[in-house]
Order: C-alpha cells, then sequence, then structure tokens
C-alpha cells in the first residue's frame, strides 16, 4: 500500500504541475507584464520585469477611466448582490414555509428561469429597456440581475425545508409571525447558505459581460469587462496598460475566490443546476 | 424526512380534526395567498420584467421584420425569417460551427475533468491545494480569458509561437487566430480552460461519496488500481459523466463573449456561431427580426437539452 503511494505521487504530481502551470503561467503573465513597461515587453515577452514599473496602473486609472468603470462595477454589484439576497430569501420563505395553493407550480416557474441562457434575451431586452427609457442607466443592469433571483431561491428554499420542524415550531409557540420567524431564526440559520450565494452572484454580477455590453452605450456608464475591452480597443500595441486592466478586473474575484474558498465549493453544486 | 414531518406536524396535535377541512377552504387559501404575496412579489416583480418579458420579446419578434429604430414599423412576417434562415449560407455554417463547438468543448471538459477528478481522488498530499488551482479559471471574467489569450496567441509577438520557437518546432506556430483551420479548435481549447473546472468538481463530490469500503473489497480480491477504477468507481459514475456531458453541452450553447472578443466571429465566418450571427443581425445589420429568429432556434436547442437534464437527470431537492 505504502509503495503504490509512492508511485502514484510520482506519476501524477507531474500531471498535477503541468495543468496548475498551463493554468497559473498566463495569469502570472498577465501580472508581471503589466508591471513592466511597452519596451521592455516588446524586448522580451517571457522575462520578469527587472524593477517594478507601475506607470500601466497610473494611466489606466488616470486616463484610461479604470477608476469609473471600478467604481461602476462596484456599485452595481454591491446593489445587484444585496437586492438578490433580500429578494430571494423573501421568495424562498414563502415558497418554503407558507401553505398556499399552486405553490409548487409557482416553484417550477421560477426555476423555468436557470434555463434562459441570457444571451438569447439581449435583442428584445435592449428594445425593452428601450422603452422603459433605461439604456445607459445602471438601474437597468441592476433590475436585469435581480431577475436571476432563481439560483438564490431554490438554493435557500431548500435550506430552510431543511430547518428541524422542533425550531419553527418553539418559535411559533413564543408568539412568532412569519417576519419575526424569518428574520429572527431563519436568516440566522441560513447564514452558511447566504454567503455562498451572495459568493456566486458576485462572480456572476462582476463578470458579466453580455448585458453591460449591450446595454450600456455610453462609456462613462461602463463596467469592468467592457472597459477592459475598450481599453483593449483604445490601446492596441500597449500590452502592458492592457495587463494592467486585465489585472485590476482579476482581481477583486480572485480574492474573493481565495478567501472563501470553502462556501465557494460548497455553492459550485449548487450552481451546476444552472444549467 | 417524509416520516419526521407526519410526526411533527402541529395540526396533528391539536385537539379538531378540521384542519384538512380549513386548509383547502376558499377562505382559507384567499389567506394563504394575501400571507405569502408580500414575500413572493418582489422576486417574481424582477424575475417577469426582466428575464420573463425580454423571452417573450425574443419569440415573438423572431416573427416580425423590423429595422429596430420605430415600434410603428415592427411587420408580423410569419415564418418569413426562418425561410430566409434556408437561405442563409451563414447561420447554417453557424449552426455547423456551434454543434463543431458543442462536441469539442463537451468531449474535452469532460475527459479534462474526469481524469484530474479521479487524480485528486487519489488523495495524495497537496491534493487541496491542486484542486484550489484547478478551480480558479472558473472565476475569471470571460472578457479578461479572452483578452489574455489573444494577446498570448499574437502572430506578431505573443507567447505561444516564440514558445514553439524556443522548443525547436516552430512550424507549429502560425496565426492563430487568423487561420480559419485553427480558430475553432483554439477557441475550444481556450474554454476548456476556462470551464473545465465546474465539471472537475461535479465529478470529484461523486467520488467522495463512494464508500471507502467498495474499493478495499476490491483490492482484498486482487484488484489493482487500474482494475478498481475500470470495475468499481466508473460504472458508478455513469450517471454522473451523463449529466456532465449534458450539462456542457446546454453551457456550450452559451459561447459568445470568447468568440467576441478573439475574434468577432472572423476570419471571414470561420469562427460566427449563432448567438455573434444573431448579434450581428440585430445591431449591425439593424435587422432585429431575423436576429431574433436566429436567438428562437439557439433557445429551442437549449431547452430541448435543459428539458432532458431536467427530466433525467434532477432527482434530488437537496444538494
Amino acid at each position: 500500500m505504502q509503495r503504490s503511494k509512492l508511485l502514484q505521487m510520482i506519476l501524477l504530481y507531474p500531471v498535477f504541475l503541468l495543468v496548475s502551470a498551463t493554468i497559473l503561467y498566463p495569469l502570472a503573465w498577465m501580472v508581471y507584464s503589466s508591471l513592466k513597461s511597452d519596451a521592455a515587453i516588446f524586448q522580451d515577452v517571457f522575462a520578469l520585469p527587472d524593477s517594478l514599473f507601475f506607470g500601466n496602473y497610473r494611466t489606466v486609472f488616470v486616463e484610461g477611466g479604470m477608476g469609473i468603470y471600478f467604481r461602476n462595477s462596484i456599485v452595481i454589484s454591491v446593489i445587484s448582490v444585496a437586492g438578490l439576497l433580500l429578494l430571494c430569501a423573501l421568495a424562498a420563505y414563502a415558497l418554503a414555509q407558507i401553505d398556499f395553493k399552486g405553490k409548487n407550480a409557482l416553484y417550477l416557474f421560477i426555476l423555468l428561469g436557470l434555463m434562459i441562457p441570457p444571451q438569447a434575451l439581449i435583442i428584445s431586452g435592449f428594445k425593452w429597456i428601450a422603452v422603459l427609457k433605461l439604456v445607459s442607466s445602471h438601474w437597468a443592469l441592476i433590475f436585469t440581475y435581480f431577475g436571476w433571483a432563481s439560483f438564490g431561491i431554490m438554493v435557500l428554499r431548500s435550506f430552510f425545508q431543511s430547518i428541524p420542524k422542533e425550531i419553527i415550531d418553539a418559535a411559533r409557540i413564543d408568539g412568532a409571525g412569519h417576519w419575526q420567524m424569518l428574520i429572527r431564526i431563519m436568516l440566522p440559520l441560513a447564514r452558511p447558505s447566504i454567503s455562498t450565494i451572495a459568493i456566486f452572484y458576485f462572480m456572476w454580477v462582476w463578470n458579466d459581460f453580455i448585458y453591460p455590453l449591450v446595454y450600456m452605450q455610453d462609456e462613462a456608464k461602463y463596467t469592468v469587462p467592457l472597459g477592459i475591452m475598450f481599453l483593449n480597443g483604445r490601446y492596441r500595441v500597449q500590452w502592458g496598460l492592457q495587463m494592467a486592466g486585465l489585472a485590476v478586473a482579476t482581481i477583486p474575484p480572485l480574492l474573493i475566490y481565495i478567501i472563501f474558498q470553502r462556501q465557494f465549493i460548497r455553492g459550485l453544486l449548487a450552481g451546476a443546476l444552472k444549467g | 424526512m417524509a416520516s419526521s414531518r407526519l410526526v411533527h406536524e402541529p395540526e396533528a396535535t391539536m385537539p379538531s380534526g378540521s384542519a384538512e377541512a380549513r386548509r383547502t377552504g376558499f377562505a382559507y387559501q384567499a389567506r394563504a395567498w394575501l400571507l405569502a404575496a408580500p414575500f413572493l412579489a418582489p422576486a417574481l416583480l424582477f424575475y417577469i420584467l426582466f428575464m420573463l418579458v425580454p423571452m417573450v420579446g425574443t419569440l415573438a419578434l423572431g416573427f416580425t421584420e423590423w429595422t429596430g429604430f420605430n415600434f410603428a414599423d415592427i411587420r408580423f412576417v410569419g415564418f418569413d425569417n426562418f425561410a430566409e434562415m434556408r437561405e442563409d449560407p451563414i447561420f447554417w455554417l453557424s449552426l455547423r460551427h456551434n454543434l463543431v463547438f458543442l462536441v469539442g468543448a463537451i468531449t474535452l471538459k469532460t475527459l479534462v475533468a474526469l481524469l484530474l477528478a479521479l487524480a485528486l481522488d487519489q488523495r495524495i498530499p497537496f491534493s487541496n491545494l491542486f484542486r484550489g488551482v484547478f478551480l480558479m479559471p472558473t472565476v475569471i471574467s470571460l472578457v479578461v480569458v479572452g483578452i489574455v489569450f489573444r494577446l498570448a496567441l499574437s502572430p506578431s509577438l505573443g507567447l505561444v509561437n516564440p514558445f514553439f520557437n524556443a522548443i525547436g518546432l516552430p512550424f507549429l506556430g502560425g496565426d492563430w487566430l487568423g487561420d480559419p483551420n485553427r480558430v475553432l479548435p483554439v477557441i475550444i481549447l481556450v474554454d476548456t480552460w476556462h470551464g473545465f473546472g465546474l465539471y472537475m468538481f461535479l465529478f470529484i463530490s461523486r467520488l467522495v461519496s463512494i464508500s471507502p469500503e467498495l474499493h478495499e473489497a476490491a483490492f482484498v480480491d486482487g484488484a489493482n488500481l487500474r482494475q478498481d477504477i475500470w470495475h468499481i468507481t466508473l460504472p458508478l459514475l455513469k450517471p454522473t459523466i451523463a449529466m456532465v456531458l449534458l450539462l456542457a453541452a446546454i453551457d456550450s450553447l452559451k459561447i459568445f463573449a470568447h468568440v467576441y472578443i478573439m475574434t468577432r466571429g472572423g476570419p471571414s465566418h470561420a469562427s460566427e456561431v449563432l448567438s455573434s450571427w444573431a448579434y450581428f443581425q440585430a445591431f449591425t445589420a439593424n435587422k432585429v427580426g431575423y436576429g431574433n429568429a436566429i436567438l428562437i432556434v439557439l433557445l429551442v436547442i437549449t431547452f430541448i437539452l435543459a428539458y432532458i437534464q431536467v427530466t433525467r437527470f434532477q432527482p434530488k431537492e437537496e444538494y
């Protein structure tokens, strides 16, 4: 047994290291190239920077509008995720704890949202946003993301249903109504599920590309992904600047992933059902 | 679970036997709805207004002709757009690319995900660290991935061509995204890089639930690791493999950002897919009706696959 473990390690580590290198090298390349001047990049694309050059970051923020994109993305992500958590918690509570006719049909109707591919909605969605006079308004994106509640409702509903009846009955005997039940009992218990959902929604909203591409027609309203695409067109040959923009766009989701890896991995399973 | 429900049903402990009658009565139902409405209304409002309305819009506009500027100009044309599609060589090309992409991406992603999951399941030291690294790409924006790889694959500078030069295989280099014969496989590879992690994780979560006694029994019977994987693990993974294939297929139909960012469907439509062609029709050629009709084709394919997935692979409520 011990010998076969050793053999496995000898066989598997090279594979793991190779895959890790394939994943990490492009990201590392992006980060260290962002710290080189264009001249240094063109001289040798592989080389690590001899000295750290922060000029690209300064240009990207001061001249390239990265600060504005960053602020836009943060505002949109925070409002969208906070709103989604509220919408999901409320709806999931009703679906899990209140008995009313047609509950299951309504739940299936909500789950339908998990199957609709977003890029199939952009053309008519844009016309609809125009009707509502929301083109280039961040509310167009925020409201659209509020429409993504199906995933969170699914996760929270199944959590609320798994809360032991004893706890609920005890609260009811103490005279708790539905609102108190939700706020005092259910939400504190659901904290891990809620953080999982929040992380997922943050990743989806932060990284969303197709809706900002279509709905935001004004450069000042761009989000980070759209902004870096714009920088990519504007600084076509200035790779250092592009790399700085890409690094800035990647750091927030990557940091959140590294810090909240456990919740993220737990959520992946629920996320897989998102089809 | 069901039995504990029965025991703890509060009505069951009540003295009167009229609970059932009360629960089906109209007044009770109306009250229950009124109670539930404020909880459900906000989520439903946004879901309907910003998910279902655009979806119905897509379905409706697909049967019209419209330049997209003035609502008074919308003209109902029945199935004309679909007839036009039959004569549109780029539509068929795009559909073919979608299928090539679907087959290529699901084969590659499933294979990579399965092999790595089996390798991680051997639980040699540092497996969790490697798992964390393998899942990293899934959290990175499609735009970042698209641009980084476009720069890396650049024919003039980039990483890939100099790499092939350095290892003495310069003839392998080339204009990766500008060569009609290479562009689609390259996009499939980039998408695999970005997306295999989720499926790998699905395999891992199934693998950890396989009881270790099964493996031990196999080893006691004299099986080696290869036989254990082949005769014990893989048969148990079969439903997961089927689910992953289907999920990856649905996911592959969402391809848009990679194509839009890396090639815009080029060179000369060599990487055009249905969503990018619909986008071009609606926003560049001002044929909103036709663009939506193309999206309807995409929606129908997606729904068929999603229907199979939901009806066949979602027996469990909890995760």
